[in-house]
């Protein structure tokens, strides 16, 4: 038999348990994340020069000074390149990701045969470190001995494409090799969509003799607004993070032509030895993270509350 | 049927094109890569794969970056598993807006990250050690867990529960005995995801470690730059990366479908 106290005691312990489980990590993530946001905010008000921060007798190695790295940062050319190189990457990369992604989920979705074993293979990019996928690419479109080459002898000698060579087309590649790696995860996501749409509208719509064509304009691809809107996240924030398959690919060249603001941040930050610098290109792609997660955050929120 | 499974063959095809050739090389010597075009290997040798199986800068890259990989994945699942109960089973105030709050944290860029880890692991002795990969990629790698875990236990009704604690089941037993079996595919498909993208993950790993801990990927980048030409090497280095993804994807393949189902990957 329970006496009055030990049901209260179980009681309470349902209110207190979730919270006394959750605190410890919630607490790690609280020091972790936003004290370290904070401490790159800090660096990069400083002309920090050498790693680490404080000296052997614990005296900073570095003083305040305001906004001047970031002054600095936006009458760099370097960066003013990487941020083009951005806007060019991006733009292309979750385009031409969620096209393909909707085009392959929209066939997959037709329940053709080998579908279990399709999915995995299409996903299996995804598992591929960057570096290597990136070189891959890099030699396959390496005009000595990639697709140039092949083409040439088989006998299209007049065959050329050297777009990972030149200033103006290494960026493409990159894209190319971006959408390689993440239109199956997008096809997902959209599969996951697809698949969730109500059966019953589409027989009623086809009922009154709509074509496929019409189907999937008019019903279907609204009714995807949320994965669209997921996709497009994912996207955005991943091509800010683009880091690894640049280094594997062009190493940011050929000249800067490839350069993108996470390997900027990386080539001010550990190989300049401009910290400050370095910390503050850090925060504005955070911050350009943020413009796109809060609006989307708060749009989910309110819908599911 | 025919024209239906046509762009979806395309595609695998277009997936492949890549993979075919890094394999290839990786079977060819070096002059042959560069002396012209091949199908397939003229030469077949296994050299390339002797020499990372001999040389300790080349296999310690893999043992190192294994080593990190599944200290993370551990960690991050074990840490995942209490919060993604406590989230799923017990309603509290704001536990929406947390649980959303703390999905949010994995899209931060990981450079803001690179100097505070940096600076920190300097001064506890950290830096260059497995364990110092491990943590850093749990900040992205635990909210992840914790999500798709989540979305697995939502899925495995409240009675469970409460039918084992009326047959005198205590919590640790019944989770594991019970629960855990229960979830085996969201812990499936969560681990896979950890250890993906610690896997991936090169800007931390390469920033935190120097020698000691020092990942494959950083260990091919940086012969890629100075050696130049050890083209096979480096084709048959990266062969051996894939590999582990292609071993975890084989194993949680039919549980990824179930997470799609779920909407939680």
């Amino acid at each position: 038999m329970q006496s009055k106290s030990e049901v209260d005691f179980r009681s309470r312990l349902q209110i207190w348990l979730p919270k006394i489980v959750l605190s410890p990590s919630l607490a790690l993530v609280f020091v972790f994340v936003y004290g370290f946001i904070l401490f790159t905010v800090y660096v990069s008000f400083t002309d920090s020069r050498i790693l680490p921060f404080v000296d052997k007798n614990g005296d900073p190695t570095f003083s305040l000074i305001g906004f001047t790295n970031y002054e600095k940062l936006f009458s760099l050319s370097h960066w003013e390149i990487s941020l083009t190189n951005m806007a060019v990457f991006a733009g292309l990369y979750i385009v031409i990701c969620s096209a393909i992604g909707l085009l392959l989920a929209i066939f997959l979705d037709q329940k053709i045969r080998g579908e279990g074993l399709l999915r995995p293979l299409y996903l299996y990019p995804m598992a591929l470190s960057f570096i290597v996928t990136g070189t891959a690419w890099k030699w396959f479109l390496d005009p000595a001995i990639g697709l140039e080459n092949i083409m040439q002898s088989w006998g299209w000698v007049s065959f050329s494409f050297d777009w990972i060579k030149s200033r103006d087309f290494a960026i493409y590649t990159v894209v190319l090799a971006a959408v390689w790696q993440s239109s199956g995860f997008v096809m997902a996501m959209f599969l996951a969509g697809l698949r969730g749409i109500d059966n019953e509208i589409l027989k009623a719509a086809q009922m009154d003799g709509a074509s496929n064509w019409n189907l999937y304009r008019r019903i279907i691809i609204p009714q995807l607004r949320p994965a669209f809107l997921s996709a497009f996240v994912i996207l955005a924030h991943l091509a800010i993070k683009t880091f690894d398959l640049v280094i594997a690919m062009t190493g940011g060249g050929p000249g800067r032509a490839t350069e993108l603001p996470a390997t900027f941040m990386y080539s001010y930050t550990f190989s300049r030895n401009q910290m400050g610098i370095g910390a503050a290109s850090a925060v504005i792609m955070l911050m350009t993270i943020a413009a796109i997660m809060i609006p989307y955050l708060y749009s989910e929120l309110k819908e599911k509350t | 049927m025919r024209k239906r499974s046509l762009i979806p063959i395309l595609y695998i095809l277009f997936l492949m094109l890549p993979i075919y050739w890094l394999v290839a090389m990786s079977f060819k010597t070096t002059q042959e890569i560069l002396g012209g075009f091949s199908l397939f290997p003229q030469t077949f040798t296994l050299e390339n794969y002797r020499v990372i199986f001999t040389d300790p800068s080349w296999y310690w890259g893999y043992i190192n970056s294994i080593i990190y990989v599944s200290l993370n994945t551990v960690i991050s699942v074990c840490v995942a598993l209490p919060a993604a109960y406590a989230f799923s089973r017990y309603r509290f105030l704001g536990d929406k807006q947390l649980f959303f709050w703390l999905l949010t944290n994995r899209m931060a860029p990981a450079a803001v990250f690179a100097l505070p880890f940096f600076q920190l692991y300097s001064s506890v002795g950290l830096f260059d050690t497995h364990l110092a990969v491990a943590l850093a990629h749990c900040l992205f790698n635990i909210p992840l867990a914790v999500w798709i875990l989540e979305g697995f236990m939502g899925g495995v009704p409240k009675e469970l529960d409460e039918t084992a604690y009326v047959d005198g089941y205590s919590f640790p037993r019944f989770f594991v005995t019970i629960f855990l079996p229960t979830i085996k595919a969201g812990v499936g498909v969560a681990a896979f995801f950890c250890f993906m993208f610690s896997w991936v993950e090169l800007l931390l790993a390469k920033t935190l470690t120097a020698v000691e801990a020092k990942p494959i990927a950083a260990t091919m980048t940086k012969t890629a730059s100075s050696a130049g030409y050890e083209l096979g090497l480096l084709a048959a280095a990266g062969t051996l990366t894939i590999i582990p993804g292609a071993i975890v994807i084989y194993f949680v393949r039919n549980y990824i479908a179930k997470g799609f189902a779920l909407g939680r990957v």
